[in-house]
């Protein structure tokens, strides 16, 4: 038995775990060997070390401690959920405000009208998207800007063009499973002629007054932002789903399709009396094609969400809400945000269509100001390894930003150069070491599936 | 011990049903063991009795999610690995090379304190010594070695607290001991060739 051997059994031979054969030829080697004689003395004196060690005897107090958290929790549990039905009013009011305020946006959708935010809309202090079409316009009144939803020609044959694009990059067949990778920017369903996709800039920005004399900006927001129509935060652009499904066709030899497509994430964050430390935000999900979504909050000490509802633990998280969307026709949902302490949201989208379904996670701080997010913000990274979920939720309290994911990855390990650096710095060796691209949207970053997820 | 888990289980029953004094009894039950994991994972009593806390409150929020398919102790325990790795991802960790400047001023002060100085400090020092190269292994060796080697759980239970395979314990288990081996005898080895503490006899 050669030294390296037994080196590598002794743990097994100190616990005494080896066979009887095993055991013995060890220590018979160790018998003649002093060099691993003295190696088994060492490591039988860091054993005896460790299991010398004796936690010290908790604080006295500590059960007493524990039962008051137990329950002022308990009690302020059961304050929400009086609060909750006393709030009924005020969210019913918050809900019609809501959907007073998405009507226009719904119409610009449907009718591809340039209706923007005026300038002074709070900004959303989550996900801010790269190029959004946030205008100021000349005054005037509602309805001189609003014109009435009437399909012109041109624009119903634009909306055929881009269904028709959208049905046949689903249909297209893959017979190779490791198809090339097509540039996700020359996919991207906002690049197809789609007039409803809010991504497109309006050519012709105009102010939607209805926003301007219904809302005051949750917090002052540089104007030299809102001049700039593409780092105005209104529309994420996320790479959402990308998958390849067998199909009947083909035989034996089963045909993919390649399915990729983008969902559009919308966040705004609004200051209404709705009561002390709560806002109000909106989070509108635009997915290029009809799903269903499914919307969930987890719980968290650092942040409550009122209007969140629990559901089945199978689910996971606090229902926020569901629904089927189109691009016609997005998915809106009001949320009422009690930031505490470095609050930090996790939310699980849930997105299902024919028969597909795959799971998101929205990692974001949560400001009660309209920060912007700093990547260039210094951490110190201690420690190489960590799991990604961990990672992302340091950098994000750290920068004040958020980070779009599958879910499946959150578990995944990454390897990451120590030391003081940069959030920047970090994220570009996650980049390399998933040989996937951080695409920033404003202040969230989404990691692509260019090169194809699984 | 079945008769504590049926125990647990009276308790846990009636906890949920919302009887708050079932849940003190649970975490009189526990809690010295919930803070002796906090405290090998954490390294120092103030986190590891914040650590403590904040397990029995998650404990106590999702005890409806707990459908009795584990022991409770060992549901518990899960909770307390993941919330003193919550606990141990917001600090700076403090980097190795600083731990032998940090531990001199520390023992010095105590020192003169002391009756016995010499003898004290040697004691003091393995001590502490022992409690940071813990902290400086990676979370996994820690919690395994923690687990199965201090706290004296077997490999099943380990795995059901980690949500890994027994045979990853196992495998686990043994690197981290060769791992706590390696850098115990760097610590050693770094004290003995650049001795950064005064000699106790000269404070006689």
């Amino acid at each position: 038995m050669t030294c390296q051997k037994v080196r590598s059994h002794l743990s097994e031979y100190w616990s005494g775990e080896l066979p009887s054969e095993f055991r013995q030829a060890i220590a018979t080697h160790l018998q003649g060997c002093p060099a691993c004689r003295q190696e088994w003395g060492k490591f039988c004196e860091a054993m005896a070390r460790l299991r010398s060690l004796i936690a010290p005897a908790p604080p006295a107090d500590l059960p007493q401690r524990i039962s008051a958290a137990i329950r002022s929790r308990h009690r302020s549990a059961l304050l929400k959920k009086r609060w909750l039905w006393a709030s009924v009013p005020f969210v019913g009011i918050a809900l019609l405000l809501t959907l007073a305020l998405f009507l226009p946006f719904h119409w610009r959708h449907r009718e591809h009208l340039e209706v923007a935010l005026a300038p002074s809309l709070p900004l959303p202090s989550i996900a801010r998207p790269p190029s959004p079409p946030a205008l100021s316009v000349p005054k005037g009144t509602p309805k001189e800007e609003v014109p009435t939803p009437q399909k012109s020609a041109p624009e119903r044959k634009a909306k055929t063009l881009a269904k028709e694009t959208m049905v046949e990059r689903f249909r297209r067949p893959t017979l190779e499973r490791r198809a090339p990778s097509i540039p996700l920017k020359d996919l991207k369903p906002q690049r197809a002629p789609i007039p409803s996709l809010p991504s497109t800039p309006s050519p012709a920005p105009r102010q939607a007054p209805l926003l301007a004399e219904r809302l005051k900006p949750a917090a002052p927001t540089a104007p030299a932002e809102l001049e700039n129509p593409k780092e105005t935060p209104q529309i994420s652009s996320l790479p959402l789903m990308m998958r390849r499904i067998p199909t009947q066709a083909g035989g034996a030899q089963q045909a993919l399709l390649t399915l990729e497509a983008t969902l559009q994430v919308h966040w705004e964050r609004f200051e209404l009396p709705v009561l002390n430390e709560v806002a109000l935000w909106r989070i509108r999900l635009t997915p290029p094609i009809p799903c269903h979504l499914t919307l969930a909050v987890q719980p968290d000490e650092s942040v409550e969400v009122p209007n969140a509802v629990p559901q089945g633990s199978s689910e996971g998280g606090w229902l926020l809400g569901k629904g089927n969307a189109s691009p016609q026709k997005p998915l809106s949902l009001p949320l009422l945000i009690r930031p505490k302490r470095s609050p930090l949201l996790r939310l699980t989208l849930l997105v299902s269509w024919e028969g597909q379904g795959s799971r998101w996670v929205i990692l974001s701080a949560v400001s009660d100001k309209a920060a912007s997010p700093n990547p260039n913000a210094s951490v110190t990274i201690e420690q190489d390894r960590w799991r990604l979920h961990d990672l992302l939720t340091y950098l994000a309290r750290q920068m004040q930003g958020a980070f779009l994911l599958p879910e499946g990855r959150l578990e995944q390990t990454v390897t990451i150069p120590t030391g003081q650096r940069t959030c920047r710095e970090i994220l570009s060796a996650v980049e390399k070491w998933l040989g996937r691209r951080w695409q920033q949207v404003g202040t969230a970053f989404a990691l692509t599936t260019s090169k194809g997820e699984e | 011990m079945a008769a504590s888990q049926r125990s647990d289980d009276e308790l846990v029953r009636r906890a949920k049903a919302g009887d708050l004094s079932a849940f003190d009894a649970l975490v009189a039950r526990h809690y010295e063991r919930v803070f002796a994991l906090a405290f090998h994972l954490l390294g120092n009593a103030d986190d590891a009795a914040d650590a403590t806390q904040d397990a029995f409150l998650k404990a106590f929020e999702r005890l409806k999610q707990f459908r009795g398919d584990a022991a409770f102790s060992t549901w518990l325990y899960r909770i307390t690995v993941n919330v003193c790795h919550d606990f141990q991802r917001r600090r700076q960790p403090v980097p190795f090379s600083q731990l032998s400047e940090e531990e001199s001023e520390t023992l010095n002060g105590a020192e003169t304190a002391e009756p016995d100085p010499e003898e004290e400090w040697q004691r003091r020092e393995k001590r502490e010594a022992v409690q940071k190269v813990l902290q400086q292994l990676p979370d996994e060796f820690r919690q395994v070695l923690i687990l199965c080697d201090l706290q004296g759980l077997t490999y099943a239970e380990a795995a059901a607290i980690l949500d890994v395979p027994e045979g990853t314990v196992k495998s686990r288990l043994h690197r981290a001991r060769h791992a706590f081996k390696d850098l115990w005898e760097r610590w050693h080895r770094e004290r003995t060739v650049s001795p950064k503490r005064p000699k106790g006899g000269e404070q006689r």
